[in-house]
């Protein structure tokens, strides 16, 4: 951190990092990932978001909190945000050169204003390290994986972009506590529009908390030491105790973390 | 009160847009072949039953409210065909329209447009999917779906192709929602409420600033044709253009073609939106809209005969139609007779139908007017065992308030004279009062909207048959073979009591 400002490598998860050098690293990526301008990829985000969504204006008080998590993050400028009737409470990050990011109805109407910063600033981190970017390539990668004339190519090629995509939340996590200084509302945030809230307002969150246990047994668990590897190949969402049990640790300075 | 829009004619309801889009589609080559083969796979394709086992039904036992408004959008839309209604689960305010020319079609609604949305949104809601049907865009989408299933078969790039066929007909696929946007509207019979479900879909409140805010907002769009992404978004987006969806609706209500097609329509929805006049001759066209709009028959009389005449206003004897009977309702004589010259000359598809001219005319002569041929029309008579057991009724239950028997006699063209001796009405929220009066001369009354008053003579109800009947309105009382009286729960001290005692001669 300089200045105030959190740098990438304050809260890019190691895993992340590898991911991203390993797609990177792949003859197709630069490709694919000039693709999007050639398929007018910004023009035609924006068109349907401006289109069929509410742009939230810069005065609006969730635009202003976007952008002072933006200059947190030393973003240049905030990502444009849109507010559309959606049922899942995650912000859904978008465009190429042209960030956005959808902001779900749900999340404004239960107007939880300490979720509803942690998940911008989520998406604002997200923004900030290219996530955007990669989620375009896993779309396209689904659709493109025929292209592949190897035999498990295809399947090794989205097993590295999940792979990816689960790491990338907990880059997100760990960027939240961050920008909040605050493990018991980041490790809320994880849980925050999965679990219920009336039992969510009973958790104890913390390293010695309610969800603790919970993660112990997961940790345990037989999915996480067999099968955990052939799931992981299918798996594009990253496992709620695995999150919380990652941001605890490295909040602790866990090794590894 | 609300205004009848008339019908929407096909040429109107298709958005230009839609036109260009369709055209430049059919200009490549192998277009027509493509629809030929497509068509042929689909009238072999019987995949609607499958879809069906999976949703609800909905018919006027399982879900009576919607329903009745479905069967309401189809009638507005004057669509003769009942295609069979679903709920299925689902978060977003939409609603699928499943099926082709071949197959037939079927609407299924999410479950949580029930819930959520209110009349008005529903009937747009409906208006939508009815209009997707009528524009035979589902022929277009069935037929891009088989396109993409057929593309997937090419080795290598298939699937991406198949992609890359949507953003060929995004224009088309854009358009094509303005015009089922039309259909709403006319649906609806108001734009607020079809902007309401098109803001609620992008997960506005419709009363919220943002949501003023967001109909004004600017639409960005780039020189760059849509490419593989579009249909990702496409699905990422149910509620797809809702912003420019309304900017696209208002500026077709607030348009010239409006004005000139569908005049009333274009007046009451500026006043809807709160229009500014743009001179002193459109501020007192408002002024009386608004006036013939709040139930002033007097207003509704003048700018009925100002549409006859064309005079300030294009010439419309549909809009006309509509002005003279919302002033009948409301009981004036003269557009009483107005209405009866209509019918008699068969101006704006109406029947010479002798016995409602009849009840006009005797309603009208009895409300002071003075017309030569009136003699032709005597007062119809009374009967006096009813008006024994009406005043026995009256004893028991107490009788009606003159203010109510005065709205009925209006509202159902019951000669001033009359005595009311019992009535069964509900009105809707533009005011209009439907149901069935009992009264002096015999049974009057309204079923509803799209109807228009009837009239049984004491002397046609002693002659025909008395018995109920399940219709697709529910459990009705029918004299002969005029359903006169919706049958209520309970027959006690009701109009329905009053009817079955006179005529089992109890009284």
């Amino acid at each position: 951190m300089k200045n105030g400002v959190i740098d990438i490598g304050d809260y890019i998860h190691p895993e992340e990092r590898a991911a991203t050098e390993r797609i990177m690293a792949l003859t197709q990526a630069a490709g694919w990932s000039e693709s999007a301008m050639g398929e007018g990829l910004d023009e035609t985000n924006l068109y349907i978001l401006s289109s069929s969504c509410y742009h939230l204006p810069p005065e609006h008080p969730l635009a202003r909190m976007a952008a002072e998590e933006a200059e947190r993050f030393g973003l240049e400028e905030p990502p444009r945000l849109y507010i559309a009737r959606r049922f899942s409470y995650d912000p859904q990050p978008g465009g190429y050169r042209v960030p956005t990011v959808v902001i779900p109805s749900v999340l404004t109407e239960e107007n939880d204003l300490s979720m509803i910063r942690c998940r911008i600033i989520a998406a604002v981190a997200g923004v900030r390290a290219g996530h955007h970017r990669l989620e375009h390539m896993i779309w396209l990668a689904e659709n493109m994986s025929g292209t592949i004339p190897l035999p498990f190519a295809p399947q090794a090629a989205l097993a590295l972009l999940y792979e990816w995509k689960r790491a990338m939340r907990y880059s997100q996590d760990r960027a939240v506590w961050l920008a909040t200084g605050n493990l018991k509302e980041a490790l809320r945030n994880i849980l925050y529009g999965t679990v219920p809230r009336e039992m969510l307002d009973r958790f104890d969150f913390g390293p010695e908390g309610t969800f603790v246990p919970q993660v112990e047994r997961y940790g345990r668990g037989i999915m996480q030491k067999t099968a955990g590897a052939f799931a992981g190949l299918m798996q594009d969402y990253a496992h709620l105790p695995e999150r919380y049990a990652r941001l605890t640790r490295f909040a602790q300075g866990g090794a590894g973390e | 009160m609300k205004i009848e829009y008339g019908k929407l004619y096909d040429a109107d309801m298709i958005h230009p847009l839609e036109f260009d889009a369709a055209r430049a589609i059919q200009s490549v080559p192998v277009y027509d072949w493509l629809g030929k083969q497509a068509a042929q796979i689909m009238k072999n394709l019987d995949d609607l039953p499958e879809a069906a086992a999976r949703w609800f039904p909905v018919n006027r036992y399982t879900a009576p409210r919607l329903y009745a408004l479905y069967r309401l959008a189809l009638k507005r839309l004057n669509c003769a065909e009942e295609y069979p209604l679903f709920l299925k689960n689902g978060y977003d305010l939409t609603a699928e329209v499943r099926g082709s020319r071949s197959q037939g079609h079927m609407i299924a609604v999410n479950d949580a447009c029930a819930e959520t949305l209110d009349d008005g949104e529903l009937l747009a809601l409906f208006g939508q999917q009815i209009g997707h049907i009528r524009a035979d865009h589902t022929q277009q989408t069935e037929l891009l779906g088989l396109l993409e299933k057929s593309a997937g078969q090419i080795p290598m790039m298939g699937t991406l192709i198949g992609k890359k066929l949507w953003a060929y007909f995004a224009d088309w696929l854009i358009a094509s929602r303005f015009t089922a946007d039309r259909a709403a509207l006319f649906a609806a019979q108001s734009v607020l409420s079809a902007e309401s479900l098109l803001l609620r879909q992008a997960g506005l409140d419709p009363r919220s600033p943002e949501a003023e805010q967001a109909i004004s907002q600017e639409i960005v769009r780039g020189e760059t044709k849509p490419g593989v992404y579009f249909i990702r978004m496409l699905h990422e987006m149910p509620a797809f253009g809702s912003i420019e969806r309304i900017q696209t609706l208002r500026a077709w209500v607030r348009s010239e073609d409006m004005k000139q097609k569908y005049p009333q329509v274009y007046y009451q929805c500026r006043l809807e939106l709160n229009d500014a006049p743009a001179d002193a001759a459109d501020e007192s066209l408002l002024r009386l809209h608004a006036a013939a709009l709040d139930g002033s028959a007097k207003a509704a009389l003048l700018l009925g005969s100002r549409y006859i005449r064309g005079d300030g206003l294009p010439m419309s004897a549909s809009a006309a139609a509509d002005l003279f009977l919302r002033a009948a309702y409301r009981g004036d004589p003269a557009a009483m007779r107005f209405l009866a010259g209509f019918m008699r000359h068969g101006i704006e598809g109406m029947t010479d139908d002798k016995k409602t001219v009849g009840q006009l005319y005797r309603a009208a002569i009895s409300r002071g007017l003075k017309a030569s041929g009136a003699e032709e029309y005597p007062p119809l008579p009374e009967n006096a065992r009813l008006a024994a057991l009406a005043g026995e009724m009256a004893q028991k239950y107490g009788s009606l308030c003159d203010r109510d028997a005065q709205i009925v006699k209006d509202a159902f063209w019951i000669p001033k004279g009359d005595a009311v001796y019992a009535c069964m009405t509900e009105s809707d929220a533009s005011g209009a009062v439907y149901g069935t009066a009992v009264a002096s001369t015999g049974i009057y009354g309204r079923r509803d909207e799209g109807s228009l008053p009837f009239l049984v003579t004491w002397e046609q109800f002693e002659t025909g048959d008395l018995y109920s009947r399940e219709t697709d309105a529910g459990r009705w009382l029918f004299s002969g073979s005029v359903p006169i009286l919706r049958k209520p729960e309970s027959m006690r001290g009701t109009a329905a009591e009053m009817l079955l005692l006179f005529k089992s001669g109890k009284a």
